[in-house]
């Protein structure tokens, strides 16, 4: 009987998947049959975490993190990255390439354009070029192209996380007491479902970074658990990796570290501090055996002096952000972060395109997502039985301090930036109530899992990567997966037509396409952010009217300000009014539109 | 006084290199590769060279953990400068 039932199990994973990826791809389903697929996906994959083995429950929920991660590639056939940010890494590794060469764009240098904009985020991205050297790297291996070695690395990276969070979730709960059924299945499934990580994965620098932060927790806890000091060169160069891959990432490893650099240096002050305030360290902690304490205060200077002389030396990008946003980040602290919304002021329109029942639910799910969090916070201070291994609760702790800190501040958690970083360890804080509950009651603990977890699983296979609106239009029968994806798919029909029309010295348009890969290099130095300059004659115009421009509306959602002020003398009506007074128009689409000024 | 715990017994007892002896050794190629190549890339500027010691002392120290005898006054001195320097490169 039991083969029987893991069998069926496999053949729901496996056709759900199929039937959910199918209906990305076409969106020729009825709408129903796609919540039909998505629940009896859900199903199996409780039944096999409750009652079926950890292999079973490993499988199931690896194949639904992996089905949410491919939505949106197969309902954009893999053409178009997610958001603007890749663009602008993309447009790095290209310039990389071409050279052969690995260094920092300066805008007002050709190959490289004049725009501002893009010169700003490409003069950032190559500050930090770990990232462009790995896939580069990969490149010349395998001999993909670029953009099939950029799609690639980014799968790549997805897996990698996966495995690393699994080791790192299983080495913390085989170390504590956790009594919930598969409960390392259980917890994958949770933090698969926590908000940045069931995005679709970027084409970014922070990425890789993530998975090297991760990589070296689980190396640090393999120094204390295991006495293994023979990690300590990997742990040393993933440190040096981190520092070249991403600047935020790089501060986060640091703050981690401070606290074991401190143990190191004074091991007396812990234990003095474990009998002063028992309620977080507790009595009963277990101290590691150790004849001598691994050199931990040796690698927080080394990560400490990397990030800094890093940022000093060679990417200044930091520094001056540092100089301009330090009042901000202090002033960016609310309690904005309990409402729940991801979605700022300028982009509160688009809440209107999900159904209600689709946000309501996100509305839920966020609010007990973030109760468990801070309930497993809490019960990581209030039940010291709960981890008992020093080096465990202090990582923990640093966590849980960092990560209420970042969600509190607007301009440090832009990205929910301690969810993403922590993601395994956050994971551990929303089964940490479940368990002391369980604990108590087994059956309502129990009963707790299996509401949470077909909640969690049905919210993220709705809404996706959303938390105030959901891109229904990866599934919706009939949809057009412009709106789902926020990009239009056929941008090298309007390049090719640039390409072709002969005379232009100026290329004005809004934020997508100067961050889109459908340019050439050649015409970067011709194209020019609408905002920044006025239409001349010669100039040809692309519009995207559909599209959110941070220029357009003048904001930052970072909550901190751009180094370019857009529309400088001039209003944004009065270029639009400008434009469709005396340019003609050669080109109309719904996604955009081109006007060429004689 | 040496700063690291040196072995008494006689040479030829220990097989294989003890860890102090692999971090001086380690420490000096890395201080010369360090050298090297900060002036095939005509770098002029004496913080970059001093905070790239630093960096390799304490990427050594971590790595091969030697013993001391004492506090480590030649990784404070270095960390002291190379603090000093990076904070007048931000502040400037």
């Amino acid at each position: 009987m039991r083969p029987f039932l893991v069998i069926l199990h496999l053949i729901a994973f496996g056709a759900c998947s199929l039937v959910m990826l199918f209906q990305a791809y076409t969106r020729e389903l009825p709408t129903p049959a796609y919540y039909l697929a998505l629940l009896v996906f859900v199903v199996p994959i409780v039944t096999s975490i409750v009652l079926g083995s950890e292999k079973l429950a490993f499988v199931g929920v690896l194949s639904f993190f992996l089905v949410i991660r491919l939505m949106f590639y197969v309902s954009t056939y893999f053409l178009v990255f997610p958001y603007g940010d890749p663009y602008g890494q993309f447009g790095v590794l290209r310039v990389f390439a071409q050279s052969s060469h690995i260094s920092i764009i300066f805008p007002n240098i050709p190959t490289f354009d004049q725009t501002q904009y893009l010169a700003v985020l490409t003069n950032q991205y190559s500050q930090w070029p770990g990232f462009q050297i790995l896939t580069l790297s990969f490149s010349r291996v395998t001999g993909l192209p670029l953009l099939e070695s950029a799609l690639a690395m980014t799968m790549l990276l997805d897996l990698g996380w996966f495995a690393t969070a699994y080791a790192l979730v299983r080495k913390i709960l085989a170390r504590t007491i956790v009594n919930l059924p598969n409960s390392v299945a259980l917890c994958m499934a949770i933090i698969t479902a926590v908000p940045p990580t069931f995005i679709p994965s970027y084409f970014k620098y922070d990425f890789p970074a993530t998975l090297f932060l991760l990589a070296s927790v689980l190396l640090l806890l393999r120094v204390y658990d295991n006495h293994d000091f023979k990690v300590m060169i990997p742990l040393t160069i993933l440190s040096v990796a981190i520092t070249v891959t991403h600047s935020i990432t790089s501060l986060f490893w640091v703050l981690l570290l401070l606290p074991f650099a401190l143990w190191t240096t004074a091991p007396g002050l812990f234990t003095a501090l474990s009998s002063k305030i028992p309620f977080v360290l507790g009595k009963s902690i277990q101290w590691p055996k150790f004849t001598r304490q691994p050199p931990l205060q040796a690698l927080f200077v080394f990560a400490l002096l990397s990030f800094l002389s890093w940022s000093a030396f060679y990417a200044v990008y930091l520094v001056k952000y540092t100089s301009v946003s330090a009042g901000k980040v202090l002033a960016s602290f609310s309690l904005g972060a309990l409402s729940g919304s991801r979605l700022s002021s300028s982009q509160s329109d688009i809440r209107s395109l999900p159904p209600k029942w689709i946000l309501d639910l996100l509305y839920v799910r966020d609010h007990v997502f973030l109760g468990l969090i801070l309930a497993g916070m809490a019960a990581l201070v209030l039940v010291p039985v709960l981890v008992r291994r020093a080096h465990l609760k202090i990582l923990l702790v640093t966590v849980a301090l960092i990560t209420v800190v970042t969600e509190f501040s607007g301009a440090l958690n832009f990205g929910d930036r301690s969810l993403l970083l922590f993601a395994p360890l956050v994971g551990f804080f929303t089964i940490a109530p479940l368990t002391v509950l369980g604990s108590r009651w087994p059956k309502l603990g129990k009963v707790a899992v299996v509401s949470l977890m077909i909640m969690l699983v049905s919210a993220v296979g709705v809404g996706f990567w959303a938390s105030s609106y959901a891109p229904t239009g990866l599934y919706v029968q009939g949809s057009d997966i412009s709106s789902a994806s926020g990009r239009p798919v056929t941008w090298p029909g309007v390049a090719s037509y640039m390409s072709f029309s002969g005379r232009q010295d100026c290329i004005l348009t809004n934020e997508i396409y100067m961050t889109s890969m459908s340019i050439p290099v050649d015409e970067w130095n011709i194209s020019k952010m609408i905002g920044n300059v006025r239409p001349t004659p010669g100039c040809l115009v692309v519009v995207y009217p559909g599209l959110f421009s941070a220029v357009n509306s003048n904001v930052s959602s970072f909550g901190f300000g751009e180094p370019y002020t857009p529309y400088n003398g001039f209003s944004a009506s009065a270029f639009y009014n400008h434009v469709y007074n005396n340019t003609d128009r050669i080109f109309s689409t719904r996604e955009a539109t081109i006007y060429y000024y004689s | 006084m040496p700063v690291f715990a040196c072995s008494n017994r006689p040479k030829g007892e220990v097989v294989g290199l003890r860890r102090e002896s692999s971090f001086l050794i380690t420490l000096a190629v890395l201080l010369l590769t360090s050298v090297v190549l900060l002036s095939w890339l005509k770098v002029q500027n004496l913080s970059a060279y001093l905070t790239l010691f630093t960096l390799c002392y304490f990427a050594s120290s971590f790595v091969f953990r030697p013993k001391r005898r004492t506090i480590d006054f030649v990784g404070l001195g270095l960390l002291y400068y190379s603090v000093l320097f990076l904070a007048t490169l931000f502040l400037v």
